[in-house]
């Protein structure tokens, strides 16, 4: 028996209590993620990866309600359809790249766990952003700066990513993994991924004639653009 | 995983992880359906990553590409296998044809893997690139994709590499010094092969698409003048679609 290290999951006979509603995979997801890693493991998994994948778009269609209010409109639905969407394609698009760097790292995880494990992250980081929209409903009540709103949203989204991305690494590193530099790559990977969708489905918070833009722009670029234009229109404001 | 069991996806990920026990096991025994489930991988996953590289161009550009990179990595493998093969013992490293060959195919799947595996990426980035058009200053985001495209090609090939190397030290009981030789010698004849077919397929996202790969003769001419760095001045500059 090993004196010392990690323990092994499954090893607490309560990681190993099935997880058979939305209701218990939320709770288990916040309070003991490691049933959920180990209930990813195994048969039958897909229906746990169902549930956390509604759960997450769910959470995402509520959050993109809130930040619709900040303009109102067509926002009103227009948000929550682009955070949903652009959340899952964001994921579609990294969930090769890091089947990828996990087993290039030694992780055993199957394609379908490390799937799992991504529909995890997807759901903590929902659930979280769902805890911040209190706040975020009380900002976009108070001011009329999108600048400001912006990258208020952009705060929290960042800090429920790095959440899900503990939970992520807390999965692959049970995984047997030899090393977990490919898998924090791949974190950068998704960061950029997800930040990059926002543009390409602007406006999120704005609004526009047309759903979605006519002009393609890398992020770094519309957030310049963004600040510039708020930048002038202050200045405009204070001269008049 | 055992020689015996039927070849499945699964394998993949254990040439990705590299571990060696069953991919030496692999090398030893002849298996129609593990050569054809590394072919298509090969095809499926150069072919996506190519299809992405032509898709900035128009659909017919990424169609071609899709084709052309497989073939591409498939023809270098075949071409230069019974050189690879004579040169492995020449070099310390004491293997036989099937192994060699194997050795090779293996890595090129595992390059194919990740090619494939970040073609999402690389279409995501293309699509969020403004288009190809004279109207629109495209040289820093041309330049930015290339950038992008060498980094992924190069992080595939390093990785392959590294696990054909980490084969090769294990095939030869001689030592890692052997395999050292070996691999680079298998490199020089892959590399030459390769470049030079790549060239003669050349029809990249910036010039117009072209299916054949015998561009004009002579075409080992043509390949002359672009190494002195005179050609690739005067290519950059044409851009007209």
């Amino acid at each position: 028996m090993p004196a010392s290290g990690p323990r092994s999951l499954g090893d607490d006979p309560a990681e190993r209590a099935a997880i058979p509603n939305v209701i218990v995979a939320i709770e288990s997801i916040l309070r003991q993620p490691r049933r959920v890693m180990f209930q990813l493991r195994q048969p039958g998994a897909g229906q746990l990866i169902a549930t956390m994948l509604f759960v997450s778009v769910v959470c995402a269609l509520i959050y993109g309600v809130v930040a619709g209010t900040f303009s109102g409109g067509t926002q009103l639905w227009a948000a929550p359809v682009k955070i949903a969407v652009g959340l899952m394609i964001s994921a579609l698009i990294c969930l090769p790249s890091l089947y990828i760097f996990t087993c290039l790292g030694g992780s055993q995880a199957r394609l379908v766990e490390v799937s799992g494990l991504l529909a995890g992250l997807l759901m903590l980081m929902t659930i979280l952003l769902i805890g911040f929209a209190p706040v975020a409903w009380i900002f976009s009540q108070s001011t009329e700066s999108l600048a400001w709103m912006g990258t208020l949203h952009l705060v929290f989204w960042f800090i429920a990513t790095l959440f899900g991305l503990r939970f992520l690494e807390t999965g692959f590193s049970h995984s047997n993994a030899r090393s977990l530099a490919g898998f924090r790559t791949w974190g950068v990977i998704f960061l950029l991924v997800a930040l990059q969708m926002t543009t390409a489905l602007r406006p999120i918070l704005g609004t526009s004639k047309t759903f979605l833009p006519t002009e393609k722009k890398f992020f770094l670029s519309h957030w310049s653009d963004c600040l510039k234009s708020s930048d002038s229109e202050s200045k405009s404001r204070s001269r008049g | 995983m055992s020689v015996s069991e039927a070849p499945n996806r699964q394998e993949i990920g254990v040439l990705l992880r590299g571990e060696l026990e069953p991919i030496i096991a692999w090398t030893g025994w002849w298996n129609a359906r593990r050569f054809v489930l590394h072919i298509a991988v090969i095809i499926v996953g150069a072919g996506l990553y190519g299809a992405a590289l032509g898709w900035w161009r128009d659909p017919q550009q990424a169609l071609f590409t899709a084709l052309k990179f497989p073939l591409i990595i498939l023809l270098t493998t075949a071409a230069n296998a019974l050189l690879n093969a004579m040169l492995a013992p020449l070099l310390g490293l004491n293997i036989p044809f099937r192994q060699s060959f194997s050795a090779i195919l293996m890595s090129f799947v595992i390059a194919a893997a990740i090619l494939g595996a970040f073609s999402p990426l690389l279409a995501f980035l293309i699509w969020n690139a403004p288009p190809m058009s004279s109207a629109t200053p495209s040289e820093s985001t041309y330049n930015f994709i290339k950038l992008t495209q060498v980094a992924v090609i190069a992080f595939a090939g390093v990785t392959g590499n590294v696990r054909l190397f980490q084969l090769l030290s294990r095939l030869g009981a001689a030592g890692r010094s052997p395999a050292a030789c070996c691999l680079h010698g298998w490199r020089a004849t892959c590399f030459s092969a390769a470049s030079f077919r790549g060239f003669c397929a050349r029809s990249s996202a910036r010039h117009r698409c072209r299916w054949n790969f015998s561009a004009r003769p002579p075409c080992t001419e043509i390949f002359m003048k672009m190494s002195s760095t005179r050609c690739c001045r005067s290519s950059s500059k044409s851009t007209k679609p």
